[in-house]
């Protein structure tokens, strides 16, 4: 077998590591990790908590941040259901996460704490668990969007690279029973902070990722920048996709997309799957004859493939500038 | 966040973004003009000396280069780091993103070994953990590593490691799942047994000719600024008389093109239109995909085939026809390769580096970008190509005008230097696409 020249100090006898420091001049092994610039590094955060960002960021009100490595950051989907009687039934799937509404004004303890409710950047509601019911009354008649951002017993912000972890939808205003299955436009809600967690549509109560009823028909097949303007100023893009018995429509190509621009990808497969995004390491679960959106935010240059991971298609590539 | 999935492309979720118009026109303008000037201003007689010329390291470095401590600790090494990749590979989790031991032989080794030959010489031969057991098991049977049959190895020349290189770069780029574990194993083991067999049969000269990665980083090495003079001091010297050195064995022809071919394959395969080929080809795509590589890499040498058979028309016949240019082609193959795996290197590098050190974390570690911007990577990848070829371009002319007679041989470098043009055009293609 032919490893590569990987070092693992754990495992080399010191002896070696003498001659490995003679190799290493020039060799490949060690050139990369100079590559990996202050702040890029991994152990940045030194305690559980992680590092309280320095105060007042303007947009992110309320809460002073609270940074920890994306590895180990907590995540949050959002995801509302019109009620029957009044409102919105609002559902955060949290991931490395806990509720702990006892020991809320304690010291912050990384995977734990309560969640803000903000609807257009204003704190409305202090959250305890997964579930929450929003009256109508509190939606202003234009709509809003409503975002749900994790913070810890300290009431700091949990933050990954200066962004809070926060998931955001839009809601209409008007009564929101009657518009299933709204355009995709409806969505433009989620702020440059908010990445984690899918958008999906109002009119939905399956987890983040999978959304309304929208048939699969083969008629969806549309690609073209849309949708209104985000809070960044940045339009969301619109990329709709079909995979029919093994084909995709349309065909695999490159889509164009500026770093830090929202995509909405609009997946319709027919059968399960699973989504993926490189880069980001986005995925939604794909289910037969629904369509999912999963809104991506590209934070790096590169070519990034979307794919699905059961049947390994390869559905389009993000050419990310 | 991530869920256990296995990538497409062996290791590295970010592919390269195509470099601007304004690069591949620049580059191609380069390349073009240098090598119609190279036409009328290159020297008329040889000068390469190949490993009759260099400047001889000071006493106190050659000693330190060739003492036992440096070789026995580099042998050892490479023995520890092979334990810890099978380690890895047998008892890891069967997810790239948390095991390193993918990105060791994907990143670390295949990738790694080009800056490294490049830049120091072969050095797998000294890291080589095949190396190491054969002299190990030939310490315990009390014989000398050198016993053996040597016929069969010198015969094949480097026919075995380009049939190795192949068998390699089909793993990574046309096999259906490149990372997973048990392909890694059962290529890794069965790849060790071959070569562990040939060196029982033909002693160690086996590695030099026929093990496919030691061919891999001694080709390399021949662009290295530090090499081995004739009477085998270590001396610095200009990377065209390493070049001009290179041992004519057979199969160097077979095993320059495997590199270039699979290089370019490895490009071509990002392009929307073969990734679309792919997934419809009634063939499936694992056949697809070999059928490309195996094409491309056919194509390359079928290329090179034409050119140099018309040049020995033109000018006239040469010992070995074939072998005699094959040389010039690596720096193009280098370029290629540099292109193509900076960023893979400076991304997926230092990501296995920390999964080998901290152990898999929740998560797995994260790949830090490239040092370079999308413009500065461009650059650097357009660069590389047309620097291969100028180093091409001039190995090849030196070459004719020491086998050809003077007045042909400017018209006998014509084919060749048509061919090196194709080659970067096309490499710069790939760039773009």
């Amino acid at each position: 077998m032919r490893p590569g020249r990987d070092r693992r100090p754990r495992r080399a006898a010191p002896a070696l590591a003498a001659a490995a420091l003679v190799l290493a001049v020039g060799s490949c092994t060690e050139r990369p990790t100079t590559h990996h610039g202050s702040g890029t590094g991994h152990d940045v955060v030194t305690g559980p908590a992680g590092t309280l960002l320095p105060g007042d960021h303007g947009e992110h009100a309320h809460d002073r941040l609270r940074q920890v490595p994306a590895r180990d950051a907590p995540t949050v989907a959002l995801t509302v259901r019109p009620d029957t009687e009044d409102g919105w039934n609002v559902r955060l799937a949290v991931g490395r996460f806990r509720f702990t509404p006892d020991s809320v004004g304690g010291a912050a303890v990384l995977g734990t704490g309560h969640a803000h409710l903000m609807l257009d950047g204003k704190k409305i509601a202090r959250v305890y668990g997964g579930r929450h019911h929003l009256p109508a009354e509190r939606i202003p008649p234009g709509g809003g969007t409503l975002t749900a951002r994790l913070v810890a017993d300290d009431h700091t912000a949990w933050a990954v690279e200066g962004r809070p972890v926060q998931d955001s939808v839009r809601l209409p205003g008007a009564s929101p029973g009657a518009s299933p299955g709204a355009s995709p436009g409806a969505s433009p809600g989620a702020s440059p902070g908010a990445s984690p967690g899918a958008t999906p549509e109002p009119g939905d109560d399956r987890p983040a990722g999978q959304s309304g009823e929208t048939p699969s028909g083969g008629s969806s097949t549309r690609e073209s920048p849309s949708s209104g303007p985000s809070q960044s100023g940045q339009a969301a893009r619109t990329v709709e996709i079909t995979i029919a018995e093994g084909r995709i429509s349309p065909a695999p190509g490159r889509i164009e997309v500026g770093r830090g621009r929202p995509v909405d990808l609009r997946v319709t497969s027919d059968t399960d799957d699973e989504l993926h995004v490189h880069g980001v390491d986005r995925s939604a679960e794909l289910k037969a004859g629904r369509t999912t959106t999963l809104r991506v935010v590209m934070d790096r240059a590169g070519l990034f493939e979307i794919e699905t991971h059961r049947s390994g298609l390869v559905l389009a590539q993000l050419a990310v500038r | 966040m991530s869920g256990v999935h296995v990538l497409a492309h062996g290791v590295g979720s970010r592919h390269d973004l195509p470099v601007s118009a304004f690069h591949a026109y620049a580059g191609a303008f380069a390349a073009l003009l240098f090598s119609f000037l190279a036409l009328g201003l290159l020297w008329p007689e040889s000068r390469f000396r190949g490993d009759r010329s260099g400047r001889p390291l000071p006493a106190v470095l050659q000693r330190a280069a060739d003492s036992r401590a440096l070789r026995g600790g580099l042998r050892a090494l490479g023995l520890v780091a092979a334990t810890a990749v099978l380690v890895h590979l047998v008892a890891g989790p069967d997810d790239p993103a948390r095991n390193p031991a993918p990105g060791a032989v994907y990143v670390l080794l295949w990738v790694g070994l080009i800056p490294a030959s490049m830049l120091l010489g072969p050095v797998w031969r000294l890291l080589n953990p095949l190396r190491a057991l054969h002299l190990l098991g030939c310490r315990a049977l009390r014989r000398s590593p050198d016993t053996g049959r040597r016929e069969p190895a010198l015969r094949l020349g480097h026919w075995p490691a380009a049939a190795g290189l192949l068998a390699f770069t089909w793993l990574e780029l046309a096999s259906p799942a490149p990372a997973s574990r048990t392909a890694l194993l059962l290529f890794l083991l069965s790849y060790a047994a071959v070569q562990l067999a040939g060196a029982a049969v033909c002693g160690r000269v086996w590695f030099d000719r026929c093990d496919a990665f030691e061919v891999y980083s001694a080709l390399l090495a021949r662009l290295a600024p530090l090499g081995r003079g004739a009477d085998g001091r270590l001396v610095l010297r200009n990377p065209l008389n390493g070049l001009d050195a290179t041992p004519v064995n057979p199969g160097l022809v077979a095993t320059v093109c495997v590199l270039l071919g699979s290089t370019a394959y490895d490009g071509f395969s990002d392009t929307p239109w073969w990734i679309n080929t792919l997934q419809t080809s009634p063939l499936g795509r694992t056949a697809t995909a070999t059928a490309g590589l195996v094409g491309t890499v056919t194509g390359i040498a079928l290329l090179y085939v034409v050119c140099a058979g018309s040049a020995r028309l033109i000018a006239g016949p040469v010992p070995r026809p074939l072998g005699a240019f094959a040389h010039s082609l690596l720096p193009i193959a280098a370029g290629y390769l540099v292109a193509h795996y900076f960023s893979l290197l400076t991304t997926e590098g230092p990501r296995t580096l920390v999964l080998a050190v901290d152990g898999a974390g929740a998560g797995g570690a994260t790949a830090p970008d490239p040092p370079l911007g999308p413009a500065g990577l461009a650059t650097l990848q357009v660069t590389a190509v047309v620097t291969g070829h100028i180093l091409g371009v001039v190995a090849a002319h030196d070459r004719s005008v020491r086998l050809f007679p003077p007045a042909r041989a400017v018209a006998g470098g014509l084919p060749l230097l048509v061919l090196m043009i194709g080659y970067t055009l096309c490499g710069i293609g790939l760039l773009v696409a």
